[in-house]
């Protein structure tokens, strides 16, 4: 299946917006990160919901904010989300950029990097659109060291590529970045029940998902153009 | 779309110039139209608000 059929299903079934819940946990705390300054020009791939621009405008003063998603009804429920013209969704894909050289301040991206069927063709693009000092702050919760996540390529009907830690830094290299950072953000709010009540249909011990949550969480790569 | 987005946005597939048609406004945003590019000739429509920029091989056919 294509992302975009694939994901405009989760748009149909209202998915997008269990995903902000979850990811904002962590999101949150990378967003406040990035270092966007009043007047910036900010862009979120792979947008879903179209939370995460939105946060961009009214905490840090974006002049606009742009969303890109593969699923034209992942964007229509992003637009419709907000009245602010200047939070505005795009339907593209982000392996084709379709923004010219030097044009784009930040970049963020939240559980959609891995979707690429060739992400090297996505930071390749990055490098092109993002001005000299750009960042482009990557957030992921499948990845290698994640060891519990590796269980989700089966539940998703498209391809997912998983990228070690150095993988992500040695990728985001070799395209042009600097790797200015790269950390695991513990997801401390999903809540995690006692140990009587494992295992769950989730899980199969307490551990496992205190290792999942407090310990991986979301790992977060930041690349800065030179 | 706000039509500030022309300045950056450009073809996905050989990165040139698009041309913008109009074919209904709401105020300050552009609701339907279409975006064509200078190089290549690819349509690529504007609906609901939303300009659709994905590559033509990736764009589904809008059902009948
Ligand atoms: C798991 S959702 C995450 C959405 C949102 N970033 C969040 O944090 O909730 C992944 C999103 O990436 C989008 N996506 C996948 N492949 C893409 C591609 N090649 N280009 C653009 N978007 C893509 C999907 O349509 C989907 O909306
Ligand atoms: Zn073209």
């Amino acid at each position: 299946m294509s992302v975009s059929e694939e994901f405009d299903r989760w748009a149909r079934e209202g998915r997008d917006e269990g995903m902000e819940q979850r990811h904002w946990h962590t999101a949150k705390h990378a967003l406040a990160r990035i270092p966007v300054e009043a007047g910036d020009t900010v862009l979120d791939l792979g947008c879903g919901s179209g939370y995460a621009g939105r946060a961009l405008r009214e905490t840090k003063d974006a002049a606009r904010s742009y969303g890109l998603d593969a699923s034209p009804q992942m964007a229509r429920n992003a637009r419709e989300h907000t009245d602010d013209a200047d939070s505005a969704y795009l339907v593209g894909d982000f392996e084709h950029l379709p923004f010219e050289a030097d044009s784009v301040d930040h970049c963020w991206s939240m559980e959609a990097f891995f979707y690429a069927r060739d992400p090297g063709a996505v930071l390749d693009e990055l490098v092109r659109v993002l001005r000299p000092g750009g960042t482009f702050y990557c957030a992921v919760n499948y990845w290698e060291e994640s060891v519990h996540s590796h269980v989700w390529d089966e539940r998703v009907d498209v391809p997912m590529v998983r990228w070690s830690e150095r993988e992500y830094r040695e990728r985001f290299r070799a395209a042009g970045f600097r790797v200015a950072a790269q950390d695991r953000i513990p997801d401390r709010e999903t809540d995690i029940p006692p140990a009587s009540e494992f295992p769950t249909d989730e899980w199969e011990s307490r551990e496992a998902m205190v290792e999942r949550y407090r310990e991986h969480g979301t790992l977060l790569t930041v690349g800065v153009v030179p | 779309m706000k039509e500030d987005l022309m300045d950056i946005i450009c073809c996905p597939v050989d990165k040139h110039e698009l041309e913008l048609d109009v074919e209904e406004r709401d105020d300050e945003e552009i609701m339907e139209g279409t975006l064509t590019c200078t190089e290549c000739g690819e349509v690529y429509p504007i609906e609901d608000g939303i300009p659709n920029l994905l590559p033509p091989d990736m764009r589904e056919e809008a059902p009948a």
